[in-house]
């Protein structure tokens, strides 16, 4: 049976006195006590992720002092 | 998808999601009010979905009403106040040229970016802190945070010198300009409704249309913009230092990194799920769209002043306003700074959002504007008290504004590269997509939006500490 057609005659109201039509609407991982008590376990990060990684964060520093000089120099 | 997962939990595999505490099976799933709110809208949807008397494309046009929301709502808040003034003084420095097709091409960058974004949200239904902080740790997720909430701040504080700037046209003093922005900021977010309020803040952000207006009352030479979307120019004084920054400004008016938090936590508060995901890219594109239809049309809106060689250095916020009146009326430039107060108004409401999911999601938090404010007080905290202090700090006299002015979008621009690190392994990470991971396609996109900004970064930073260079 389509899933849809099985709510044509659902309505706000049965929502709130069946959760079942709740849990059915939503997926497993939407449901917040689903999502509070899991969480995505930590990736493994290569040795050319971490190397891309502390490369792009001494970009971010190095290139946010430049703006800051840069803007001080303007005001001065 | 998460029940095979969890089997695989169970088994021994670590790839993916996992417990958080001495779980033994799948957690118990008792419906909340933010789930019944959730089920609620996701009824809409269904019935729309099962209905067999509904043309193929009413049933279309009506589930893109319905799903259609957090792509519309981060194009046009990134239309925020400073990125506008930075489209004006683009339109004012170099008219209609090299400048045309390269907004096009930001938003192009833009729409790649937030494609991956709302995928990840619909398919994993978390937001993008949340996600860092569980793939990648703590440590990475601290520097991706810092990025995130200092960004958002100064951000948050050049809205509200837009808002007040706009407002200050119509002779509005900026306290009154500050509070009434707070106000509309808590009415919307206090409706306890997600859905009421995405429906609220996307009627305030179609307001960014009245640049349209604006750029037609200056009539603009059709022809020289056909000619500056084929051939790229012209760029009158050349690669210079200037040109540079103001590149530089207008990439940090299209793509910044609280677009990727903002569209991610949005699109999963609003419950989208994978099948919704073409839906989400019309959403997007529609957004993107808009966007840069708006931005183009505040360069057209100030273009008359490069045309008739009227100084624009040193104009800054409604100035614009008061320079174009004598070519768009009282009527255009009051729609100019209307525009302003909008532009400003749409992203404090997003901005100050996707601070407060960050915030929920890593500190794992109730953070949904679905709750009400007993339940989520810590997320509403974060979303009030980061406006509130914006708002004071534009009153304070002496306040370094113009300083914050200038560096907010090319600080979003240099902070986009990790941002993009993160999300492109992210939307690479089969054990968090699935089958939905990005296409090679999508993969050398994203990759070279990525190469793009840092090249540009260089090219900024060149600029800068070499200026002869460039003549």
């Amino acid at each position: 049976m389509d899933q849809a057609s099985d709510y044509s005659g659902v309505s706000r109201s049965d929502l709130q006195a069946q959760p079942e039509l709740v849990r059915s609407l939503l997926e497993e991982d939407q449901l917040v006590d689903f999502k509070s008590q899991t969480k995505f376990g930590r990736r493994h990060l290569s040795g050319k992720i971490i190397f891309l990684l502390w490369a792009l964060r001494i970009y971010v520093i190095f290139m946010f002092a430049l703006v800051v000089l840069v803007i001080l120099h303007a005001f001065h | 998808m998460i029940q095979s997962l969890w089997r695989q939990v169970s088994a021994g595999d670590t790839g993916s999601i996992t417990p958080q505490t001495g779980l033994n099976g799948p957690p118990a799933t008792t419906p909340t009010r933010e789930d019944m709110a959730r089920a609620t809208d996701r009824l809409a949807v269904e019935k729309v979905r099962g209905n067999p008397h509904s043309s193929s494309l009413r049933r279309w046009s009506r589930l893109l009403w319905l799903l259609a929301g957090p792509g519309i709502l981060v194009f046009l808040g990134e239309n925020d106040a400073p990125s506008m003034l930075s489209y004006a003084a683009t339109g004012a420095q170099f008219g209609i040229g090299f400048f045309f097709p390269f907004i096009v091409v930001t938003f192009l960058m833009a729409l790649v970016v937030q494609e991956m974004t709302v995928r990840l949200g619909a398919v994993t239904h978390r937001g993008h802190a949340e996600l860092i902080f569980d793939r990648f740790g703590p440590f990475w997720g601290v520097f991706s945070m810092l990025d995130l909430l200092v960004g958002n701040f100064l951000t948050l504080v050049t809205e509200f010198i837009g808002i007040v700037a706009g407002l200050g046209y119509f002779g509005v003093p900026p306290l009154v300009a500050v509070g009434f922005a707070l106000a509309v900021l808590l009415g919307a977010a206090m409706t306890r409704r997600y859905w009421t309020w995405e429906r609220i803040v996307l009627a305030l952000a179609l307001g960014n249309g009245v640049f349209v207006p604006v750029a037609l009352m200056t009539h603009p030479d059709w022809h020289a913009v056909g000619h500056a979307l084929i051939t790229w120019g012209p760029l009158p004084g050349g690669l210079k230092p200037n040109t540079i920054l103001l590149m530089m400004a207008d990439i940090g008016a299209t793509v910044t990194p609280w677009m990727l938090f903002f569209q991610q936590g949005a699109t999963s508060d609003k419950g989208l799920q994978p099948r919704d995901v073409s839906f989400a890219r019309w959403d997007t594109l529609l957004g993107a769209c808009l966007a840069a239809i708006f931005g183009l049309a505040a360069v057209l809106a100030t273009a008359p002043l490069f045309v008739h060689k009227i100084s624009a250095a040193h104009l800054h916020n409604a100035q614009f306003a008061q320079a174009i009146e004598p070519f768009v009326g009282h009527v255009g430039a009051s729609l100019f700074a209307l525009g302003l107060v909008e532009a400003g108004l749409v992203a404090a409401i997003s901005i100050s959002a996707s601070s407060a999911y960050a915030f929920g999601e890593v500190t794992r938090q109730a953070h949904s504007l679905n709750r009400p404010l007993r339940e989520a007080w810590p997320f509403y905290l974060v979303l009030f008290g980061s406006a509130i202090a914006a708002g004071a700090l534009t009153l304070i006299p002496g306040a370094p504004l113009e300083f914050i002015v200038l560096i907010v979008n090319v600080i979003a621009t240099l902070a986009m590269p990790p941002a993009l690190l993160f999300l492109l392994i992210l939307a690479n990470d089969r054990a968090v997509m699935g089958d939905k991971v990005n296409g090679v396609w999508l993969n050398i996109a994203g990759i070279g939006v990525t190469l793009i900004l840092i090249l540009c970064g260089i090219l900024f930073g060149i600029s800068q500490v070499f200026p002869r260079l460039f003549g």
